[in-house]
């Protein structure tokens, strides 16, 4: 019995150590919250935006690495999907960062719930999106990314000749 | 033999208004569709009203399954006298859809046969006396739109050698030469090709490629079902069975299996030739089979795993047969009763013979009866109606030939390879929206021998050739639908008739900045044709597959501020088309949710909102695709949703976060 507990100790202790590794750059506050919104998480991982105020148009989807680095693949101000890359820190329970193109976003208010993640834009507490974590679905990595629209070069074809009817 | 018609009556005059001014007409008279100056001899179709009809569907039958009288008083001693030999309904009896074609009052359309010896007026005049009879049209013919372009050239690519694609999206061996949906600026094509001028399928394939349960009705020359590059994209009336001479699943049609040839006199046998090519070139453009490895590829051919869009052959032409109101009539129902979403017509009358959509009407009352019941008909779970798409004619006319140019129908014009106005295509008033159709004369003029400019897809004997046209042009836009169609069935999206048209419409690319400057085509000599004669007039602008597979998928957001008023140009946010806003409409729940205090107000192609708070709602655009004449052409207009964000954070790069 005493050699289970040491066990479940052990085991708790090093959930607790995966944990802490695991919310790299986060904090570890944990304000009471009714709806069971904590700062304690980590964005890392791929979210999908559920909902932004009423709207149900925009598809946006995000990639946080543990590097620091970041993917988002949205289709929201144009018909077709568009990807951006770039860095992030959260801290103090701030989410930011930095577009690729030196364009920097944020900060927002972070929070979490199991696998949902919400952020509030620190100056528009009514600017809030919800994500849920989940999949990039196939139509936004085939042509939201620069890099997969790339075709082969042109090969040495056959010379295409064809009979026809003088005009 | 000398024929005695029996005029009944004395005529009552009636005036009618046009705008010539005021004629007076016999009733009689008012009660004539179109002219008999190109009517089928010994053929009229008839109207009867609401309670005549009734007598007329119960008189006996001949032998020969026929009726030869009406069973009303009078008329049919006329009927006796222009020696009838067949009084039998336009629209043949099918159970599943007689209550729908009843309630349009389809069943009142009848086609009398009768000595053809006998002047047709005399006989639409005696005909129409009686109170009984509401119409009698004349069966006057339509042509493939081809038909009067003397420089359309049908090639046999029978030394056709294969260009190596640069796409690794299909296997067809011709897909390189198919610059119409991959346009990789291939200057053995023409000098002057521009990458990027074509249907934009390169993209759209990777994503949706077709779907079996979307039916595409081709009314046009039959289709060669069997040839190998088509054959697994036929559809197929599994409720037929084929050569034993009966109409086992009771639609009105014997051995119909791959649809049917409603030319008099064929038996309902689809047939195709050398001569006979254009059905069967339509077909392979919009399905060909995609990726089985041999000939050409199909805008909605699937990606070689049965998955194509199934096409059926409805046959209004063969030679110089066929193209009556009476055989276009019926094929369109046909194609809206045996389950078709898309009517593709590759025909029409030539363009400036009808100039108001009010007098085509009047002129084809049986033939616009057909094709708004195909609207009216919903054989997808994906949209409430069938879209109607016809070619807008080769006559270099500034105005779309009828049908086409009639409001609710979808009118292609054509562009060529460097995204230019073909040479022989019709624009202006009643064009919707401009696809491929090829120039010859543009890969002609580089080397009198090199016709590669144009469309390359199937022909007959199972062989390929090239062809131009707005004929061509035109299922490129029936194969785009039928694929936005295909991707909303794979989605589980839902669209109204106009939601989907105004998809259509607004899924495009800009092509007015390319009507600068001018171009040659061969009368006799090379002759220049000034482009800007074309600007603004090309409908929308180009089709584009992949704009139009994302707009199935969801609503554009445009961004707005949250505190005062911005300026939108919508430009931005339809692909550079060319279009009349006429209003922009906000609901008042979606007021409340931007903090709007006015709807937007709209100058040009510029809406202006004034949002106070952050939000988000749904902005409603009426906007018209195609110019108007004034007199009676109108382009098409429809309404499309926008979801207006306004945020306070908008990132200046366009970015979420």
């Amino acid at each position: 019995m005493k050699m289970f507990e040491n066990m479940k100790r052990a085991a708790l202790l090093m959930f607790a150590v995966a944990a802490v590794l695991s919310c790299n750059k986060t904090t570890t506050e944990d304000p009471v919250d009714p709806e069971g919104w904590t700062t304690n998480g980590s964005p890392v991982g791929t979210w999908c935006l559920s909902s932004w105020n009423e709207t149900e148009q925009a598809e946006v989807y995000m990639s946080f690495a543990s590097d620091g680095t970041f993917e988002l693949y949205q289709r929201v101000y144009s018909p077709y999907y568009e990807y951006y890359d770039g860095t992030w820190t959260q801290a103090d329970g701030e989410l930011s960062g930095t577009y690729s193109d030196g364009v920097e976003w944020g900060p927002y208010y972070v929070s979490y719930r199991d696998d949902e993640m919400r952020l509030v834009h620190s100056a528009d507490e009514e600017d809030v999106s919800y994500f849920v974590k989940g999949d990039i679905p196939e139509e936004a990595l085939l042509y939201g990314n620069p890099d997969a629209k790339s075709v082969d070069t042109l090969e040495a074809g056959y010379e295409f000749r064809n009979f026809g009817r003088a005009l | 033999m000398a024929l005695m018609i029996v005029l009944a009556g004395a005529c009552t005059k009636e005036v009618l208004s046009s705008s010539e001014g005021s004629v007076e007409l016999s009733v009689a008279e008012s009660k004539l569709l179109h002219s008999s100056v190109d009517g089928v001899s010994g053929q009229l179709l008839v109207y009867f009203d609401e309670e005549a009809v009734t007598t007329v569907e119960n008189m006996p039958q001949t032998r020969a399954g026929v009726a030869t009288r009406s069973g009303i008083d009078g008329l049919d001693d006329v009927l006796e006298g222009i020696g009838v030999v067949s009084v039998e309904r336009l629209f043949p009896v099918n159970p599943k859809t007689e209550e729908r074609t009843r309630a349009a009052g389809l069943h009142r359309w009848y086609k009398l046969k009768f000595d053809s010896s006998v002047d047709l007026n005399d006989a639409a005049l005696a005909i129409a006396e009686y109170a009984e009879v509401s119409r009698v049209q004349f069966n006057c013919k339509v042509q493939r739109v081809d038909a009067n372009v003397s420089n359309m050239v049908p090639v046999t690519v029978n030394r056709l050698s294969a260009v190596k694609s640069t796409s690794d999206v299909f296997n067809d061996p011709y897909l390189g030469s198919q610059w119409n949906y991959i346009n990789t600026g291939d200057t053995d094509i023409y000098s002057k090709i521009i990458e990027g001028a074509d249907a934009r399928l390169e993209e759209a394939w990777k994503i949706c490629a077709g779907d079996p349960r979307v039916i595409v009705a081709v009314v046009d020359e039959g289709i060669q079902y069997t040839h190998p590059d088509l054959a697994a994209n036929m559809w197929v009336n599994t409720g037929e069975v084929d050569g034993n001479s009966e109409d086992d699943d009771d639609n009105g049609y014997t051995d119909d299996i791959y649809g049917y040839n409603f030319i008099d006199g064929y038996g309902g046998v689809i047939m195709w030739d050398e001569d006979n090519y254009h059905g069967t070139h339509v077909a392979g453009t919009l399905a060909a089979v995609n990726n089985n490895g041999e000939g050409v590829c199909g805008v909605a051919g699937g990606t070689g795993n049965n998955d194509g869009i199934r096409l059926m052959s409805c046959q209004i032409f063969h030679g110089y047969d066929g193209g009556e109101v009476s055989t276009v009539a019926a094929a369109v129902k046909y194609a809206a009763d045996n389950g078709a979403s898309i009517l593709q017509c590759s025909f029409g009358y030539s363009s400036g013979v009808y100039t108001s959509d009010n007098a085509y009407e009047l002129a084809n009352t049986a033939e616009y009866d057909a094709l708004m019941y195909f609207m009216n008909t919903s054989n997808s779970d994906v949209i409430d109606g069938g879209l109607v798409i016809f070619a807008a004619g080769n006559e270099m006319n500034s105005m779309s030939a009828y049908p086409g140019a009639v409001e609710e129908f979808i009118s292609v014009s054509a562009i060529s390879c460097d995204y230019t106005p073909a040479y022989y295509t019709n624009y202006g008033y009643g064009c919707n929206i401009s696809a491929p159709g090829g120039d010859a004369y543009q890969s002609l003029y580089d080397d009198l021998e090199n016709y590669s400019a144009m469309i390359l897809s199937t022909i007959p004997y199972s062989d390929y050739g090239l062809v131009q046209g707005t004929s061509m042009a035109c299922p490129h836009v029936s194969g785009v639908a039928a694929l936005g169609l295909s991707y909303a069935l794979q989605l589980g999206k839902t669209f109204t008739l106009e939601e989907f048209t105004a998809m259509i419409l607004g899924s495009v690319y800009g092509v007015d900045e390319f009507c600068t400057g001018s171009k040659y085509y061969y009368e006799y000599y090379w002759t220049p044709l000034l482009l800007s004669r074309y600007a603004g007039k090309m409908g929308s602008g180009g089709i584009d597959a992949y704009r139009m597979l994302m707009n199935v998928r969801g609503t554009t957001c445009i961004p707005v501020s949250n505190s005062g008023e911005t300026v939108v140009d919508l430009k931005d946010y339809l692909g550079g088309a060319t279009f009349e806003l006429v209003s922009a409409e906000v609901s008042q729940d979606a007021m409340t949710s931007l903090g709007m205090s006015a709807q937007p107000t709209v100058s040009g192609s510029e809406m202006t909102v004034d949002c106070s708070k952050t939000g988000s709602g749904l902005v409603t655009l009426t906007l018209t695709y195609g110019t108007s004449s004034g007199a009676g052409i109108n382009g098409l207009t429809v309404t499309e949703e926008f979801a207006l964000v306004a945020r306070a954070s908008h990132s200046e790069n366009g970015g979420w976060l």
